[in-house]
Order: structure tokens, then sequence, then C-alpha cells
């Protein structure tokens, strides 16, 4: 079960060996200080700590004054272990976590799983005597379990973190946690709302709480109370909290974050402080089972959360919302909302919905609308019509706007057209077009142009138009721009990330506008969890590096098409047979960029072919660069030879086109 | 050896307060205020009155020293960015930083680790720490003892028992 072959031995000391170590004869780990050596071991997890008590005789009881505790392992697999391996590993928790129990313990994670309730009871009770302050539990019972009432009124308790895998929480009568902070409750099942009432309302401290895929029994109040609760969220569940009734009277909550089905009922209140809510109301669509009676209690919940300054709301929430006949009547007006994020449908009852939504909220300056082109399928007449947009909204603070995802189509050229004619303070306004469009470089001018020629209620406005290019399919920029939008969800598995976000990025100014187009930072949402992509690296690339950790291949596509665009193709040589599978990218053309630390790209690639199939008209000049960013950090715009673009004293715009790692 | 005024756009700046670093061989280093004081150290000496002209530092040489500035640089400019640019972002580049930085032989390690100890520079500390417990996680007794020289006093058959005691940690 090791993971450390021979070779890797050989591969770990070779490379320390490189770096003038290893083989000295000296043994400077075992010099270091004893407190050094626990804090190392603390870094480990329990097994491999108390492994290192075979080292030698000067490593065989540091394990025993180390503070974190984490007896998450490898070897216990979600579908459990078998009975001989159960065995050791409930004798190893008793040995490491009872028998030993000398000093005060900081941080305890102990998945329990099925293993014998007696025992689970002792190691609690044992983490518990040792004043833990952190404590994980992951425990699947297989027969009723209580947990030990000690844990209901230990006062060195900071977080707990519980995962009962949908079994009910028993409580005990007496309930105290005075330190108790953050409270993360996974499939956890309370028998009524009372006693999940008792148990909140008792932890006087309680900062943060998480229930995810929790549920209550009965149908009934889950009333969440606790004088100094900060932040909530309720995410998750099959059905979670779908017969419940939610009620939050928590005076010093600042956010509320809701991924759920939509309760029975909500009851917000004495919130004066919530300054975030993002709500994610969950439906299920396809069989429609959503109504008016999800509308209303949809509205109900956002009227309680008027006060907010930052809104996040999901593509099914605004569903939702949307399914009242008057529904105008029903939003609150979000007098102090100056953040509205949203993911949106294509059809024209979201696009009613979000209107209203910038009626009603007359300090808005930043907007943020995600469309989803996925989420229905509407027939042409559902969709949004141009003139749906003259209401009026007052749009008096509105600063700054991005749409995601946007296509191209008429509706979506009028949204950006209607904030461009009607918002008077706009700074910027970002569009960022699916890769879909960097296929069709026609069209990529004709928004270009369109997009310049909106009229602007101010001169300073600065459009931004990005494409987001190959290597991201439609489907996943549109997973992650929801993925942006929210959170990652904990304990969800998420996609295979994505390795590059190529982006295609054309600015636009007007001569006289004197701002400049500043590097623009946002769009690193998507980028969070890039990594290179291993799956991408090309063997025969190898001379052009000189570090395998160093590059990765960045692959690039440009359109072939009629006009030429593309004359010089950069060929790559990797075998295409070496290209992981891939349905949804097909690799035509590469442009194999080599990424260092500051990797700039060294050599332009010139398309010398595009000016010349650039249409004549007003737009006059284009010019194409590529140029890589330096780090991960941002857009670097490759010099552009002013001196080489012909004069043109109406608009001239250049496209630099980036690409971006992510 | 000396580094530095004229290094990054610092975030410090401002300030623009100098402190002179004198490492055990006897070289100097001049750094921005907020460089230093990313040890609790140094930044104790100068609460007790102590900053005034050289800080001497009598347990870092001037190779691990200058080591151990440049990740106080980074870190200072990088929590500078963090303030700016947001959580996400500069996250990322820390980890990614560090992971680089931390790229090195079990001498250097050594040596880093009694530095940041001794300066009680916390991030540093942990980062070393962790990388020394990512080279012990997953390995065999001994691989690790190979790897560090780490000479197994142990009769066999106190090995023998120590693996009794524990056999789910030799699984």
């Amino acid at each position: 079960m090791e993971f450390g072959e021979q070779d890797e031995l050989q591969v770990e000391k070779k490379r320390l060996s490189d770096m003038g170590n290893v083989g000295e004869g000296c043994d400077r780990i075992s010099d270091l200080p004893e407190s050094i050596l626990h804090h190392i071991l603390s870094f480990l997890p329990a097994r491999y700590a108390v492994r290192t008590s075979i080292l030698s005789r000067r490593w065989q009881h540091l394990w025993y004054y180390v503070s974190i505790l984490d007896f998450d392992d490898d070897l216990l697999s979600d579908d459990g272990i078998n009975e001989d391996l159960k065995c050791k590993y409930m004798d190893f928790v008793d040995k490491v976590l009872v028998l030993h129990s000398s000093l005060n313990l900081y941080r305890v994670r102990l998945p329990c799983g099925d293993c014998d309730a007696s025992r689970v009871d002792t190691w609690i009770r044992a983490a518990i005597n040792r004043e833990v302050k952190e404590l994980s539990l992951f425990i699947s019972p297989t027969v009723e379990f209580t947990l030990p009432c000690c844990l209901f009124t230990c006062e060195s308790l900071e977080v707990l973190t519980l995962h009962l895998d949908d079994s009910v929480l028993y409580l005990p009568t007496s309930i105290f946690l005075p330190g108790l902070k953050i409270v993360n409750l996974m499939s956890v099942i309370f028998l009524d709302g009372k006693s999940a009432d008792e148990f909140f309302s008792n932890c006087p401290a309680l900062e943060s709480l998480v229930m995810m895929c929790c549920d209550i029994m009965t149908s009934g109040f889950l009333h969440i109370s606790a004088p100094k609760l900060k932040s909530l969220s309720i995410c998750g569940g099959h059905n979670g909290l779908i017969h419940s009734k939610i009620k939050v009277s928590t005076p010093s909550l600042v956010s509320i974050k809701y991924d759920c089905y939509t309760a029975q009922d909500y009851l917000v209140e004495n919130t004066p402080n919530l300054i975030d809510a993002c709500i994610k109301l969950q439906a299920n669509f396809g069989q429609n089972t959503v109504n008016s009676v999800h509308g209303y209690l949809a509205n109900k919940f956002l009227r309680q959360l008027f006060m907010v300054e930052v809104l996040k709301l999901s593509d099914s929430s605004i569903e939702i919302i949307s399914r009242v006949h008057d529904l105008f009547d029903h939003l609150p007006t979000f007098n102090n909302l100056k953040r509205l994020i949203l993911t949106t449908g294509y059809c024209k009852i979201h696009l009613m919905a979000v209107t209203f939504l910038f009626q009603r909220s007359p300090k808005l300056e930043y907007l943020q609308i995600k469309i989803d082109h996925c989420l229905h399928v509407y027939d042409d007449q559902e969709r949004w019509e141009s003139n749906s947009l003259d209401l009026l909204c007052p749009l008096d603070h509105l600063k700054t706007v991005e749409i995601k995802c946007f296509e191209g189509r008429d509706n979506e050229l009028e949204l950006v057209k209607f904030f461009l004619k009607n918002a008077e303070v706009l700074k910027q306004i970002t569009v960022v077009a699916t890769p879909n469009l960097s296929e069709d470089l026609g069209k990529q001018m004709e928004i270009s142009r369109m997009l310049i020629t909106f009229p602007r209620a101010s001169r300073t406005t600065l459009v931004d138009f990005k494409i987001l290019e190959r290597g991201v399919h439609y489907d996943q920029a549109s997973v992650l721009s929801r993925e942006g939008t929210w959170e990652p969800f904990l304990f969800t598995r998420r996609k295979r990330p994505l390795k590059f976000v190529e982006w295609a990025r054309m600015r636009m100014r007007r001569p006289d506008d004197t701002v400049l187009a500043s590097q623009y930072e946002e769009d690193r949402l998507e980028d969070e969890d890039g990594k290179p992509d291993n799956d991408y690296l090309l063997e025969d690339e190898v001379d052009m590096l000189e570090n395998e950790e160093d590059w990765f291949e960045d692959e690039y596509n440009m359109p072939d098409d009629d006009n030429g665009f593309l004359e010089d193709e950069v060929e790559m040589p990797g075998d295409q047979d070496d290209m992981p599978e891939n349905e949804e990218v097909l690799l035509e053309e590469e442009y194999n960029m080599p990424d260092n630390v500051n990797g700039l790209l060294e050599d332009e690639v010139q398309i010398p072919g595009y000016m010349e199939a650039m249409p004549e008209n007003e737009v006059d000049l284009l010019k194409n660069e590529y140029s890589m960013p330096d780090d991960n950090n941002g857009l670097l715009e490759m010099p552009v030879d002013q001196e080489a673009m012909p004069e043109n004293e109406e608009n001239f715009f250049f496209g630099s086109m980036e690409m971006k790692r992510t | 050896m000396a580094s530095s005024s004229s290094s990054l756009p610092s975030p410090s700046s401002s300030s623009s307060k100098k402190f002179i670093l004198r490492s055990s061989d006897g070289k100097h280093f001049e750094v921005d205020e907020a460089v230093a004081l990313q040890s609790e150290m140094i930044k104790q000496m100068v609460e007790d009155g102590f900053g005034g002209d050289v800080i001497p530092l009598l347990n870092v040489s001037s190779i691990v020293l200058s080591k151990v500035i440049d990740y106080c640089k980074k870190h200072v400019e990088l929590d500078f960015k963090k303030k700016m640019d947001g959580d996400n972002e500069a996250h990322e580049e820390i980890k990614n930083w560090d992971s680089e930085y931390i790229n090195v032989g079990v001498d250097e390690l050594y040596h880093l680790i009694m530095a940041a100890n001794y300066l009680h520079i916390k991030g540093l500390l942990d980062l070393t720490c962790q990388k020394v417990a990512d080279i012990i996680k997953g390995k065999q007794p001994e691989q690790i003892r190979k790897i560090f020289n780490i000479e197994n006093d142990f009769t066999p058959e106190e090995e023998q028992e120590i693996r009794k005691e524990h056999s789910w940690a030799f699984e």
C-alpha cells in the first residue's frame, strides 16, 4: 500500500543530491529542536506521524507530543474497509488518542465510519478530555447512535464538524457550548425544529454555521437563532428542507447563502446587519413541480433580504421568482443594493425579472449578468425582445457592467445598447463572449462594430469585448461561469478543471477617450483552479523546454476560413494521436507556447493575411498580436506599433489576442 | 550581497524606512521595514528599541539570510497584492511561488527551518516544516532514513516490537 516506490525514491534522492545534499552523511533533520519536529509531524496524517517512531530512538516518542491528529487516511475508503483493517484502525486510534493522553489537543479529525459505537464514544470522550479545540467527526452509524453528552458541554471546543451520513442527531437535554464559533453539519438529521433550535441557541459564541444536506424529520420550523451568528449557509440535499419552514433570527448575521430547494416558508427576521445574500433556489423544472406557490415563497424570501448590499441570484432562482403574475409588486426595493450578480436564462420571462430587479435597485453600482443559454430552450417568441428593455430603470449609480457568455444575439446586443444609452456614469462595460464565437471572425467583427457604434450616455465609457477562446467548450464555459458565481460546493467533486482559458480580447476606444483600457482582472474567477494539464503535454516538444514541469502546451485554434485569415500556421510536431481524447475540443492547428515563470512569449506570431482580409469600413485597422500573460495575474499587452496604424479620426480599434493560462 | 533598495515597487515604499540586518558572517543587508518586520523576532527587537542601526542576526549566515529575505520580500509584495486584487488570485500566486521557493535540498531546508524558527517567521516555518512532512509522507521508514541520513539505532527486535504495536501505521 505504499506510494513510495523504489524508483520514486531514486528520483527524489537524485533531485536532492543534485542540489548538493543527501549523502553527506549528516542527519540534519534529527538535529532539529523537538518543538520543530513536533511541528513537522503535525502536518502529517496520524498514520505517517506514528510511523516515524521507527526511524530511530530520537524519533520514537516524538509523535506523543503532536497536538494535531488527523486520522483520515487513504486506507479508509468510502466503501469501508475489511474487518481486519478496521480492527487495526480501531486499535490504532485507541492507542494514539486514548492511551497516550498526555497533551492537550488542538485539532482532531476522526473518521469513525461504522466502527463500534462504544469505541467511537471512547474516542470522542478522550478528545474532549484532552480539551480539543477543533473536532471533525465522520460517523456512519449502522445502528442508532448517540454522541456522548460531554461533547455538548465541552468548553474548549471552538470548531465542530459533524458528518452523520443521514442519521439522526440525538441531542442531550443539557447543551452548552460557550466557545463554539464554527459549526459545520453535513448530512445531519434533526429530530425536529425544536431540537435544532436548542442546539444553536445554546452556542452563544457561534459565528459561522454551515448546514449541508441537513434535514429535519418532522415538518415545521427549522429555527436558527444565535446571537453572534455572522455567516449562515444552507446547502444541498436531495430533498433537503423541502418540507420544512425556515426561520432565521440572528441579529449579527452578515452573510447568508441558500442553495437548496424552496422550503415551505421563510421567516428572516431581526437581521439588520445583513450585507451579502447568495440565493440559489433549486427547482425540479423537469417535473413541473415549480409553480406560483414556489414563486410567492421565493419572493417572500427575497423581500426579507431587502437590506442587502450584495445579491447573487442564480438562474433557477430567477426562474422561480418569475413564476408569479404580479412580480413587480412582489419584489422588494433593494435600497442598499450595490452589487448584483445574476445568472439568467435566455427567455423573456427572465428578462422581465431582471429588469424589475434593476428598477428595484436604485443604488446599483456593479452588475454582472451571465447568460445561460443551456438552461431552457424556448422558442423564439419567448426570447428577449428588444423593446422590453425600454422600462424606466434608474441606472444613476451604475459604474460597471459585465455580461458573460455573450453570443452576440440581437437581444443581447440590445442589452448592451441599453446600458450604454442609459447609464450615465458607466465607466466600463465588459462583454465576454462564449467560445463559440471564437470560431466566427466575421461575427466578432460585426459585434465589435456594433458595440462601438452604440450611442453612449457617457463619453468615457470603456467597452471591453473579450472572446473566450477555444479550449473551453461552451458547456464548460457555462459550468465555469456557474462555478464562478457560486463558491465551489464543499465536498463535491469539481469537474476536471480546465487548464486553459484562452482569451482573445478586442478593445475598443474612441481616440478622444482618455480612459485607457486597464488590465481587467475580474475574469480570474474562471481561472480558479487552473493547473497545467498534463494531458496536453506532447512529448515531442520537450526540446523546447528546459524543465518538464515548467511548461505546458497551449493550443490555440484559429479559424481557417475563406478569408485566408491564417496564412502562417505554426505546425505542431506533436503526434495528434498523443492528444487526449476530448470530444469537445478538436485540435486542428495548434500554437505551442512554452510557459515559464516570467514567460513572455518571445516570438510574436504574425498573421499577415489578416489585415488584407479586413473589410474596409470605419473600423479601419485591426492588429492582432499574440502574447502570453507573464504570470497568473493578468493580461499583458504586447506593444502595439502605433505608427504602423493608419490614421483615422473617427474610430480605430486594435485587438490584441492574448492567451491566458489558467 | 547587500540587497535591495531598488527592489520591487514596494507597497511599503511610502514609509521607505530601512533596516540593516547583519548576518552571522558579517554581511549587511538593507531591507524595507515591512520586509524586516515579517520576522516577529526583529519586530520584538524594534519594539524594545533595538531597531536603531544594524540588527545583528547571530544565527543566520548570509547565504541563508538572503534566501529568507527573498521570502519576506515576496510575501510583503503578495500580501499587498492580496489586499488590492482579492484573495483568490493572490492565494494562487502565493502557492505557486512558495512551492517553487521551497524546492530545495535537505541541507538548505534545515538551514531555512532554523532561520525561520530563530527569526520567528511563522509562514516560512510552516512552509519548511510542511515540506519535510511532504517528503516523509507516504514513504517507508527505510526510504525516509536514506533521504535524511537518519541512522537506525534500533535492534531488529525493537523494530519489530514497534511495528507490532502500531500495525495500522505500517500497513
